[in-house]
């Protein structure tokens, strides 16, 4: 009986029915692959199925009885037993990768190392407690989870591991529930139909998809920010398809537009009313365009009267905000009308379709500030010490909280103007001539230089004008002292000074017509005038520089020049000045930066605004609040790797319980949730293991067909260290010292380059391929997703035993070809 | 028909062959690391640490800021190179950093690039080239762009880096002594790269120029929580 059921397990026929059986397993696998797009859903029912092993078994045991069945070996069995046994190392081979193997994929983000892989067919529960004896650092346990094929049916926790570690012993969790798929959703400011905002209370969410379009958009709530400040409305709105034209309309709602000259307020009214129409003014019109994208109201001045018009623009950043700035020339940067916003200030929280939210905060002159938040990318995730008490976001409010319109933000460039100009005059020896004529007065009339040179340049700018204009009055003190300098004394630089009025005069209204520099300095023969570099037309500091250096040009030909026409004396002095100091490149804009750079260093900001406006102003303001967690249910996928299992957890420490909903995080690199009082963080995550070798990336790409965006290929280039003492040399080594070259170094640093088609092996069978990057585009720091496995028995029993299979088929034709009458190969 | 077997046999081998995506472009074999140091605080001595390393062509004239003067003003550059051309044409690298210590310090990458082009005037906008760059755990941009700098036509090839938020907060993490504090923050520096020269002269070692920008990286992986 023995015998017969030896020799039927040997035989060709049970040979024939396992192959077929396997073949059959092989098309249903493959069918099964192509259904469900799913390797692990087809090996389920085929590869990883108890019947498809146990027949692998069986193909073992019928190999080996059929050599066997050969007793006692001859010569001519030779062939026919190097096949087999190949055959039997390779089904060896797959037996110790299976057991023995790795297979992991580990996540390198260019710039640092890791030695870490996942193992995404080892789910586990990680739990993490503080360390008691050791201050910061933490004691951490995982949980293996037993379960069949991604969760298909209930998993068990596997808690022995609980009770065995001393640290952990007082814990005990139970599984309470389960569901294959699953999704988790970060909650940030709005958390179902309330938003939070931490030392406020919840105020309720509107939907806009239920609103009637033309309703107001409902205030929420009233809160003060600050003590002695105006309160901020609060709104929360569930957006429709189109978030952004929301906020744009919730800003211009409420808000009111003023525009004033220097010296009168010339209209009033919403902003809604003045962008949808041109705005009356005195001897013309304005129309007021709001550049939602650059954050920026344009105005365009038109006066009728006189045929001509101006364009000017209000930022509206908070860090830019309150200067009107001319866009026509930006050296006379005061253009002739100001708008100034007004508007109660506003906190809007808006979540859209997506999930994402964001919010945007106006202030009471119409400054914005926006942030998006994508609860799947947080930038200022805010962690409540080490995770333990949660996690948190956060909005900064960069507003001035206090007085701070138009007119104090101007006062205040006017004192910090003042102040850098008095460290610049103290630190500095010598004065260039119009400095030292005006300090000379300045002195006669006991006033401090700084003072009356930053007065002065403020009332240059608050004109508009390239120079001083002659009829503009200036304060009492500031006329005086300019009257008072000794142009006679230096009659040099006042001869200077008008022929620099009189040429620069001629050329700004041409300039202004759109006439080009140097085309209008060829008109007038200026000899020097190709001395001078011009730059593009609309390169407005290029030309500034070249008419500061006209004006220098001027300063120093003026001795040749004849006697210039003057303008009446009384209203010279503060014009000449400022002809002067353009010679010089001295004026407000130049000093303090221009316009498109914020006013003023912003640790100085809050001073300086509460030394003009005599009341307290205070910058910025940081609101938070928590992240929460919703988990729902999902039907599985067929793909079954795609499958985020949740699992319902009992957790009890003693007399205190806790549940908790944990998604599978299916690359460990998420949050981890605290529980039990903060006492524990758990995750649920994929098994780590730390390889012997250290990988770091210095650089990924995504290759691309040409003219494509399409990847053609993924590279990164890699650094990689064995971590061991010191491996032994291998055959290869011995092999390429014997022939009198140099192995590869060992225990170094090798510099690789890996592509999906070319991986890089070690020397003890690790194998590590290119599999994904992201971001594709080189947009931020990239990560790399590289896979990793290692087949300990593939030099030892895989390779060699399909070497053999190949020796022992070539064999097996020899010997037959010679029984014929010869081999094969020479017939 | 040995002979046929002969080539059946050596098909699969010929055709499996993977081409060097290196050997491409250029020999960046001729190229070697060298590591260059960080800035100093300003206090004598001027210790400076070796903070990256770079590859750099054998031919290339490396000048480093003299040790006896303080680089801890960000103007001045923590290591130049010369390519020396034909005609005694040159190419100028220059390398700067920017060290911070909070993450708000930072200078964007958009304005580094806008102060370039306002270097060059009469820049041809048909020759501006503003690309993403992302390596070494750095991203920001590269510009390339040609004008006239000093009267001369100049090509411009600039790249201005600044470091992932995400590993600029992990460095910022990390605790130690007032040394290794310092080394932390040297190594969280923003850092710019700008080579100047003639057109003609930029575009001949355009690719070996691109090649050392980007293999421009710290010498010691940045460490992250895991």
């Amino acid at each position: 009986m023995m015998k017969r059921l030896f020799h039927f397990l040997g035989s060709v026929r049970f040979a024939l029915v396992l192959i077929s059986l396997v073949t059959l397993f092989v098309i249903l696998g493959t069918l099964l692959e192509s259904y469900a797009d799913s390797h692990d859903y087809a090996a389920r029912y085929t590869y990883r199925h108890p019947f498809f092993l146990g027949l692998m078994g069986l193909f073992f045991v019928n190999i080996l009885f059929s050599a066997l069945r050969r007793w006692p070996f001859r010569r001519q069995h030779i062939p026919f037993l190097i096949t087999h046994l190949g055959l039997l190392m390779m089904l060896a081979g797959c037996v110790v990768k299976s057991l023995w193997g790795t297979q992991g994929t580990m996540g390198v983000l260019e710039g640092t190392a890791s030695r870490r892989i996942f193992l995404n067919h080892q789910p586990v529960l990680h739990l993490e407690k503080a360390d008691p004896s050791q201050p910061g650092k933490r004691l951490a346990l995982e949980l293996p989870l037993n379960h069949s094929s991604f969760f298909s049916s209930p998993p068990t926790l596997d808690s022995r591991s609980l009770a065995e570690n001393p640290h952990f012993e007082e814990l005990s969790i139970r599984l309470i529930g389960y569901a294959p798929h699953s999704a988790e959703e970060l909650q940030l400011w709005i958390k179902d139909d309330y938003a939070y905002i931490g030392g406020l209370p919840p105020f309720p969410v509107t939907d806009m998809n239920l609103l009637a379009p033309e309703s107001p958009l409902p205030v929420a709530l009233h809160a003060q920010m600050q003590e002695n400040t105006p309160p901020w409305q609060l709104m929360a709105l569930r957006s429709g398809e189109n978030p952004e034209s929301l906020v744009k309309r919730a800003y211009i709602e409420g808000m009111q537009v003023r525009i004033s000259t220097e010296d009168r307020t010339v209209y009033t009214g919403s902003l809604a009313k003045a962008l949808a129409g041109p705005i009356p003014l005195p001897n013309g019109y304005g129309e007021l365009t709001l550049d939602w994208d650059a954050a920026e109201l344009r105005c365009l001045w038109v006066n009728q009267r006189e045929g001509r018009s101006e364009n000017s623009l209000l930022p509206l950043t908070p860090d830019l905000f309150g200067l009107n700035r001319s866009l026509d020339f930006p050296c006379c940067s005061s253009p002739s009308y100001q708008v100034d916003l007004i508007r109660t200030p506003t906190l809007l929280i808006v979540k859209d379709l997506t999930g994402d939210e964001s919010l945007h905060a106006f202030d009471a002159h119409g400054a914005i500030h926006s942030e998006h938040f994508c609860p799947t990318q947080l930038r200022n995730l805010i962690v409540y010490e080490g995770a333990f008490r949660g996690y948190g976001c956060s909005f900064e409010l960069p507003f001035y909280f206090g007085p701070h319109s138009r007119r104090e933000v101007e006062l205040a460039r006017a004192f910090s103007l003042t102040a850098q100009l008095k460290e610049m005059l103290a630190s500095t020896d010598e004065l260039v001539p119009p400095l030292e004529l005006l300090q000379a007065a300045a002195e006669r009339h006991n006033l401090d230089l700084g003072d009356c040179l930053g007065g002065f340049l403020e009332e240059w700018r608050k004109s508009g004008q390239w120079f001083y204009p002659y009829q503009r009055p200036l304060p009492k003190p500031l006329e005086q002292v300019l009257a008072d300098i000794d142009w006679k004394a230096s009659s040099g630089y006042s001869h200077a000074a008008q022929w620099i009025s009189v040429l620069q005069g001629e050329i700004l209204p041409r300039l202004l017509q759109g006439e080009e520099l140097y085309a209008i300095l060829q008109d007038m023969r200026w000899p020097l005038a190709e001395n001078l570099s011009f730059g593009e037309k609309e390169d407005a500091e290029a030309q500034v520089s070249a008419l500061t250096a006209f004006s220098q040009q001027i300063l120093h030909v003026a001795h040749q020049l004849p006697p210039a026409p003057a303008a009446a004396a009384e209203q010279r002095s503060a014009h000449y000045l400022s002809a002067l100091l353009r010679a010089y490149g001295i004026h407000s804009d130049m000093l303090i930066g221009d316009l498109s750079q914020p006013p003023f260093p912003l640790e100085e900001s809050s001073q300086k605004l509460e030394a003009v406006s005599e009341q307290p102003v205070s910058r910025g303001l940081r609101l938070e609040t928590r992240v929460t967690t919703k988990h729902r249910e999902l039907p599985a996928l067929k793909k079954v790797e795609d499958n985020l299992p949740l699992l319902a957890l009992e957790l009890a420490q003693g007399e205190v319980k806790e549940r908790i909903l944990l998604s599978y995080d299916s690359y460990g690199g998420g949050l981890k949730w605290p529980a039990l009082n903060g006492n524990y963080l758990l995750r649920f995550q994929p098994q780590f293991e730390n390889l012997p070798y250290r990988i770091r990336l210095r650089d990924t790409r995504q290759i691309n067909y040409a003219s494509s965006g399409q990847a053609y290929a993924y590279e990164s280039d890699l650094l990689i260290k064995d971590y061991r003492d010191g491996r032994q040399p291998n055959l290869w080594d011995r092999c390429l010292q014997a022939c009198g070259l140099e192995p590869a170094p060992l225990n170094e640093e090798a510099a690789v380059t890996i592509s999906m088609n070319n991986v890089y092996e070690t020397w003890d069978a690790y194998r590590f391929y290119m599999a994904n990057i992201t971001p594709p585009q080189e947009v931020s720091a990239q990560r790399a997703q590289i896979v990793v496995n290692c087949d300990p028995g593939k030099y030892r029993l895989t390779y060699p035993g399909a070497s053999l299979v190949a020796l022992g088929i070539l064999m097996l034709y020899w010997v037959h070809g010679r029984k014929k009458g010869g081999s094969r190969f020479q017939s | 028909m040995i002979t046929r077997l002969f080539y059946l046999l050596l098909l699969p081998f010929v055709s499996c062959s993977t081409p060097s995506s290196e050997s491409l472009d250029l020999d960046l074999r001729s190229m070697s690391w060298q590591e260059i140091n960080g800035r100093d605080e300003g206090l004598a001595p001027f210790t400076r640490n070796p903070i990256y390393r770079v590859r750099v062509p054998a031919a290339w004239e490396r000048e480093d800021p003299d040790p006896q003067e303080s680089i801890v003003d960000s103007k001045l550059p923590i290591c130049s190179f010369f390519i020396h051309g034909e005609n005694n044409e040159q190419v100028r690298i220059t390398i700067h950093n920017f060290p911070t210590t909070t993450f708000n310090d930072r200078i964007p990458a958009g304005a580094q690039v806008q102060r370039w082009k306002r270097q060059l005037s009469a820049i041809a906008p048909e020759s501006i080239r503003e690309t993403p760059q992302a390596h070494g755990g750095f991203s920001g941009l590269y510009l390339r762009a040609t004008g006239i700098m000093d009267g001369e036509p100049t090509t411009m090839l600039a790249w201005s880096m600044l470091m992932e938020p995400e590993l600029y907060r992990s460095l910022e993490a990390l605790d130690g002594n007032e040394e290794e504090l310092r080394y932390f923050r040297q190594m969280r520096a923003d850092y710019t790269i700008k080579a100047t020269g003639k057109p003609e002269v930029i575009e001949l070692y355009l690719l070996t120029i691109e090649a050392f920008a980007r293999s421009f990286e710290l010498i010691q992986a940045i460490p992250v929580f895991e």
